[in-house]
Formats: C-alpha cells, structure tokens, sequence
C-alpha cells in the first residue's frame, strides 16, 4: 500500500475512532505504525478533523425549532396499541403462509380463477407488505423492476400523476407479482401485475371492472401480456381517477 | 421464503412499535417519535444546513423530514437503519426542491452560484471553519458534513448520497483538501486585511 492510498482511506476515518474495529481501515492503520511520515500525516489530519468537527457540532440550532416539530406532528397516545399488535402479529402470520402456499406452489400446477387472485392480493394489500424498493418517482421503480425481470404492464396515466412510495414483487402460484404502492390523499394505492400464464383462460378486456369489497374498491383489466389490479381504500368514484381510459 | 418470515415478523414489531400512524392527524406513538425528534432534529438541521446553506430552509427540510416519516416512517423494516432513513430522506429533500428550482427558473442552477453564507451572521460568523465547509462545491460539502457530524461511517455516507463507496471516500479526501486550501486563502486575505488597516 502506498502513503496515497493510505492517506485516501486514512481520510474517511473518524476523528473520534468510531472506524477503529472497521476491517477497512485495519491495513492503512497498520501502515502508520511502521510508516513515520504517515503517522505524521495522520496525527495532523485527526487533528484538524477533530477541529473541524467540533466546529460544524457546534453549529446553533433554531430556538424552538423541535417544538415547532412536535407541535406540527402531534403525538398521540394509542390505547389500541396491545389489541392492534396481536391484530398485526395474527395477519403477519397469515401474509406468511400465504406466501409459504404462494411459492411452494409450482407455476401452472393449479389453474387459478380471477377472483381467487383478487382475493389473494386483497390480503396482501390490506396488511401493506414491506417495500423492497423505495422512491417518489415512478422512473426508478420501473427501473428496479426491469432489471428483475418483474411484470411491468404500461402505468395508467392517473397513477404516474401521483406520488410513488415504492414497490416489491410478491407471488401468485408461483408466479411473480409487481405490487407499486403509491400515494392516494393519506392513505397507500396498490397498483398489481401478474403475467397473464397465471390466470389461464383470462382474455384481454376493453377496459376494467370495477368492483368493492367492503371498504376498498378494486379495478382490473387484462391486456395482451398482464392482469392488471389496483386497489384503492376509497370509494368507486374516487379510485376510477387511476383506472385506465378506453 | 426465510427473507419473507423476517419480513413478516419485522413488520409486526414495527407495526406494535408505530401502531396506526394516523396521517389525517399526522399523529404517531408520543414517545417514540418524541424520542426520535430529539435524537436527530439537530444533526439533520445541520446537515440540512450545509446543503442549503439558508437556515430557514434548513428548518423546513428537518420538520418535512419528520413529515415523510410519520406518514412513510413505519414502511420501514429495520428499525436500525431509521438514522440512515432520516438522512437519506433529507438528501432527496434537498434534491427535489433543487430540481424544482432548476424548473422554475428555466436554468441549471450551480449551488457555488447560490449566494454563500453567512445568511445568519449572528449566528455563524466568525466561524471561518463552518464558513469554509459551506463554500464547497455539494459534491464534496454533503459528504464532507456527514463526516464530520461523526454520525455516519464512510458506508452509511455513500448509503444516505447513494454513492458507490469509493466514490464517498474520494470526495471525502478531496473535499478536505479543498477544504485547508480555503481556509488558507481565508487565513491569507485576513493577513492581508490586517495589515492594509
């Protein structure tokens, strides 16, 4: 290792040695013990880093600027909280197994209907599943899926209007799902994506069918390659804004 | 299918943890959040400081931070990366506002061509150092300030910038080489001042 390598790494090391047990600095660091102008260089640049450090730590904060924080997010006390955390744990559990089914399950072992597919992915998406990617912006969502090879229908327009959140790829017998979670007012959207080879027998539609289960209204609509869903916490009226236009 | 059962088992223990983030009255558990506003507010106004180099705009961007993550905060899996969320989420803040910026007037803006501090003399003068920090180019001043902030290590720096990491560790070298050299011009147009006077 030369003193310019050294020195490159040396430089990202903490003043306040909270790197000493990093393994990336353990070569460089060992270099300073055998290397004289190194170790001098290094005991300056600590402790110009140190300096530096202290100063920019030292930078007021805005008077009241956590109150203003606190007072624009008001905290609440959650009585609910034992009964919601069971209530989670329980739907946890049941979003695993149907993952466990979903996966176990060889691709075109067992034809599947429409309806069981919207009911499958209902339960997903009512116990909103972890993103694997996140971002505001549709570009690199779409970018991630592509380089997973995911289903990726065209967006309709109402959904590339709104504000993404991101998105994660679930399974349906076997056959990968594209879930894109995207802003609705307050709440999470869910726009889903499965190749048509999931649902023999579907047909490409004219435009989508509307339909509600209880609280949530769901459109969906087949077109040459996909089977198209997306679920809204709204009613009819409001969730045709992200339906196609045909 | 293992990646799947953690998944489920981490969304519980984040859901028990952050339970019902009522966004209509941008409501979160009290402590918890509490907790997390007074551990972060100061660093990520800080950093969010060095970006913008406006103290008001820094304040905005530290209260919009807490904002995304009361209505966003609880998609998170791993509760240890909430520190690297927050100041991840700040950066693409920062960004966005710059790219709405650049759209608005209609021309790329430089952030060396945005009026350098002090913008807050009672509070930041005489601090030739913070000064110097804030005149980088964004390049070298946003790793530079998580640096020296001490919260992040070189891999949590290029995870927030999303950099590859020798990337962080190049910016980080140069940056503070830029750094003593203007503090030096600094030091020498003092010199000179003192003795014109």
């Amino acid at each position: 290792m030369t003193n310019e390598e050294a020195k490159k790494i040396l430089a990202a090391y903490r003043p306040a040695d909270q790197d000493r047990l990093d393994s990336h600095f353990a070569e460089a660091l060992q270099e300073t013990e055998r290397n004289t102008e190194l170790s001098r260089w290094f005991a300056e640049e600590r402790k110009f880093d140190r300096a530096i450090a202290a100063h920019v730590s030292s930078v007021p904060v805005p008077f009241g600027l956590k109150t203003r924080i606190l007072a624009n997010i008001t905290p609440r006390t959650d009585k609910k909280s034992r009964w919601v955390a069971a209530l989670a744990a329980a739907a946890a559990a049941l979003f695993f197994v149907a993952q466990f089914i979903s996966v176990w399950r060889a691709p075109g072992r067992h034809s599947a209907s429409l309806s069981d597919y919207e009911q499958e992915m209902m339960s997903f998406v009512k116990l909103p599943p972890p993103l694997e990617m996140e971002s505001l912006q549709i570009g690199p969502i779409k970018e991630w899926l592509v380089e997973r090879k995911a289903p990726l229908a065209e967006i309709p327009p109402g959904v590339a209007a709104v504000e993404t959140m991101g998105c994660r790829i679930l399974y349906f017998r076997g056959y990968p799902v594209t879930l894109i979670c995207f802003c609705h007012g307050q709440t999470v959207a869910h726009l889903l994506m499965v190749d048509r080879a999931a649902l023999p027998g579907l047909k490409p539609t004219n435009g989508p069918a509307v339909a509600s289960q209880g609280d949530w209204t769901t459109g969906t609509w087949v077109d040459q390659h996909y089977v198209c869903m997306i679920a809204v916490h709204d009613k009819p009226a409001v969730a045709r804004q992200y339906l196609p236009h045909t | 299918m293992i990646s799947s059962l953690a998944d489920a088992y981490l969304l519980s223990q984040i859901r028990y943890k952050c339970s019902c983030v009522d966004l209509r009255n941008r409501s979160v558990p009290a402590l918890d959040f509490e907790q997390l506003v007074e551990q972060f507010y100061m660093p990520l106004y800080r950093f969010g400081l060095s970006l913008t180099r406006e103290p008001c705009e820094a304040a905005d961007l530290t209260q919009q931070t807490f904002l995304l993550w009361a209505s966003k905060g609880h998609q998170l899996r791993e509760q240890s990366k909430v520190k690297a969320w927050l100041f991840t989420s700040l950066y693409r803040e920062f960004l966005r506002g710059e790219r709405q910026r650049v759209r608005e007037s209609g021309r790329e803006v430089h952030l060396s061509d945005v009026g350098c501090l002090p913008t807050a003399p009672n509070t930041l003068d005489g601090d030739a150092v913070v000064r110097a920090l804030f005149d980088l180019d964004e390049m070298y001043r946003a790793p530079l300030s998580l640096f020296y902030l001490q919260e992040h290590s070189y891999k949590e720096i290029a995870e927030t910038l999303n950099l590859p990491v020798g990337t962080v560790m190049s910016r980080i070298s140069r940056g503070k080489a830029r750094l003593r050299e203007q503090l030096a011009d600094d030091a020498h147009q003092s010199v000179a001042k003192s003795e014109m006077v």
